[in-house]
């Protein structure tokens, strides 16, 4: 697709072959992208669809389309809130396609976005991979922050998480204690990066190696270690 | 304390091999739907079948290096229909499966050359030690420039001419120039194996896993290409976040005791296989609880007629069966002492002969998916992660590759 160079606004030098051409093409990526609708209309998970339409995106890569993609990503969320595949698409089209992290304004709402579905079923585990995800790419952005303003900011963000993960947890029934909720806010209190909360990470380790999560108890006991170790230095 | 479900060995071999004659029937519904990757078929029945039996049963009873047939095994121009394989050995059909036009292999007779069959042809001929005989010598070079042709500016890999990229074929060329020996080539720069490297890693999500391309949903399968492809490259560096990557494939792991391939998706036997695997390449293969997941495989085998499905109940077909058993093997219930988890069923000799059956099993690498033997053999080039810093810990068959240790 040449869309690029073709969406040159009209203007009134160029010739009508060219409008033409740009109109033709427009109208190509909406058939295409209704098609791919379609195709995940009836399989939300298609992962060769998912494909197709990350390679439309990604070649004519205009503001408007990422934007459409967003409504597009959320109204299947809303369907099927555990829908892991638009929930990838969900990152991939609020970084429109590439590894460039997001402002911090625009983390916000993704973190606020993944916190909303997380409270609505907190069982669910792509939300809280989401968030966690968003905290780190912005956790790796204050490294270089010579200024170390956003370093302020950051922390803002990991008390906020905290305690919405806290408030939520306390809602819940003890016994069915729900291991993604732990294991988001083992990861958040790893990122507050001080003593107090490498130890209570540690706990909640334990807890999930031997009573939550067993079935994954050495994973949990390999992080006990290193945030026990952490906590000591 | 073992699992009351036994693992049905004669069924399972009887399963693999009446295979061949029940897909080559010409009214056969699942021959006609699999005869396009027939190739990738022969592989999985070989290779499972050479994980049960010694390599000499294995060619007498699947007909891999010649045919009991006394009749002229030629490729003439009557043989390359697409009606099976009855008069040829395997190693024949492969040959008669080489599309001279792209130096590739099809995945059946007539059909175009593709990267994921040309893999599938060099790993049966490897088990055959068909690679250094005068036939496949004489095409050699068109293999290697057929991989090479397919590798783009960005350092991925098309299947074939018409384009599609995809973290299969790096792995598929990779693993195939490996075998080849033609991986660290640079009298004829065969391909770049840094950029292909670079490409792979490209393709790791915020989540740690990998899907098909950049951005593409993480996947069990995908993993294990790029985690393979990496390995085999030696980048394993590369790799970012390994314990996130890890955790995320220990979360594949249901109630069940199966593995899922990407989360809120159902639980598959394949999964053994693509999880296993990495997580073995990567030295966290017990982050997965490995009696729940045995166990789970075993019920996923057909106890009347032999053969392992996807999920308990459902019909068998030879690629859940092949990776059942190669993740049994990498689990290594399948070749532990006399008490395991696993007990053989061995109907002809009894318990015994059960012990003494799953002592002779042979073992799959996770690298590159065959018996370790032939990577031996072969000196296949391969990086391992070993998280602790003592190398006695580290799986006997993974002995040979090089160890990379992470930030230690």
């Amino acid at each position: 697709l040449t869309l690029k160079s073709s969406v040159a606004s009209a203007s009134l030098s160029s010739t009508g072959g060219e409008d033409e051409e740009c109109l033709r093409i427009t109208k190509l990526v909406e058939m295409e992208m209704e098609y791919v609708a379609d195709v995940l209309a009836e399989d939300s998970k298609n992962y060769h669809a998912w494909s197709h339409r990350q390679w439309i995106l990604s070649t004519v890569n205009e503001t408007m389309i990422w934007k459409t993609e967003l409504i597009f990503v959320n109204t299947l969320i809303k369907e099927d809130i555990r829908n892991n595949s638009a929930w990838n698409q969900r990152w991939f089209a609020s970084h429109y396609g590439k590894k460039v992290p997001l402002s911090l304004e625009n983390a916000i709402v993704e973190i606020d976005y993944s916190l909303e579905a997380a409270t609505i079923d907190p069982y669910n585990e792509s939300p809280w991979r989401y968030l966690i995800a968003l905290l780190r790419e912005q956790r790796n952005g204050t490294k270089e922050d010579v200024n170390n303003n956003n370093n302020d900011e950051f922390g803002k963000l990991l008390v906020k998480c905290e305690d919405k993960i806290c408030a939520l947890k306390s809602t819940m029934d003890e016994i069915s204690a729900c291991a993604c909720l732990i294991a988001a806010y083992i990861d958040v209190l790893e990122m507050k990066n001080d003593s107090d909360s490498f130890e209570k990470a540690a706990c909640l380790a334990q807890e999930l190696g031997t009573v939550h999560d067993t079935i994954r108890r050495r994973y949990w006991l390999m992080r006990q270690k290193k945030l026990k170790a952490y906590s000591m230095k | 304390m073992s699992s009351s479900i036994p693992f049905y060995h004669n069924l399972h071999v009887q399963y693999i091999q009446s295979l061949a004659s029940k897909i080559d029937s010409p009214t056969s519904y699942e021959g006609a739907v699999t005869e396009h990757l027939r190739m990738s078929g022969i592989y999985w029945s070989i290779t499972a079948l050479s994980l049960l039996l010694p390599a000499e049963q294995v060619d007498q009873a699947m007909n891999l290096t010649s045919c009991c047939n006394i009749e002229n095994t030629s490729t003439s121009p009557e043989n390359k229909t697409t009606e099976g394989t009855k008069n040829q050995s395997i190693v024949d059909f492969v040959h008669d499966c080489f599309d001279e036009s792209t130096g590739g292999f099809g995945g059946n007779k007539l059909q175009d050359g593709h990267i994921l069959y040309t893999l599938s042809a060099l790993q049966i001929l490897a088990i055959a030690n068909a690679l250094q005989e005068d036939r496949f010598l004489q095409i050699k070079r068109k293999v290697i420039q057929f991989i090479q042709s397919l590798q783009q500016s960005d350092g991925s890999f098309a299947g074939d001419k018409w384009g599609e990229i995809d973290t299969r074929f790096s792995y598929c060329a990779l693993s195939s120039l490996s075998l080849l020996g033609a991986l660290n080539d640079d009298s004829n720069h065969t391909v770049n194996v840094q950029k292909a490297a670079e490409y792979i890693a490209s393709c790791q999500n915020f989540d740690g896993g990998f899907g098909c391309h950049p951005g593409a949903e993480s996947h069990a399968g995908q993993i294990f290409t790029c985690v393979g492809a990496l390995s085999i490259a030696k980048r394993l560096d590369l790799l970012r976040d390994v314990d996130l990557l890890c955790w995320w494939l220990c979360e594949r792991q249901c109630d069940s005791g199966g593995l899922n391939g990407r989360p809120e998706k159902q639980a598959d036997v394949c999964y053994s296989w693509w999880i296993l695997s990495s997580l073995s390449i990567l030295g966290r293969v017990d982050w997965i609880s490995k009696k729940k997941l045995a166990s789970f495989i075993l019920k996923c085998q057909d106890e009347d007629d032999g053969g392992i499905a996807d999920r308990p109940g459902d019909m068998v077909d030879v690629f859940h069966t092949f990776f059942g058993i190669a993740g049994l093997s990498l689990l290594g219930v399948l070749h532990e002492e006399e008490g395991g988890i696993l007990k053989v069923l061995d109907v002809e000799n009894g318990e015994e002969g059960g012990e003494e059956r799953k002592a002779q099993y042979r073992r799959i690498d996770p690298v590159y998916a065959l018996p370790t033997d032939v990577v031996r053999k072969l000196q296949l080039q391969g990086q391992i992660w070993n998280p602790n810093k003592d190398s006695s810990l580290v799986d006997d068959r993974l002995r040979s590759y090089s160890i990379y240790n992470g930030d230690m």
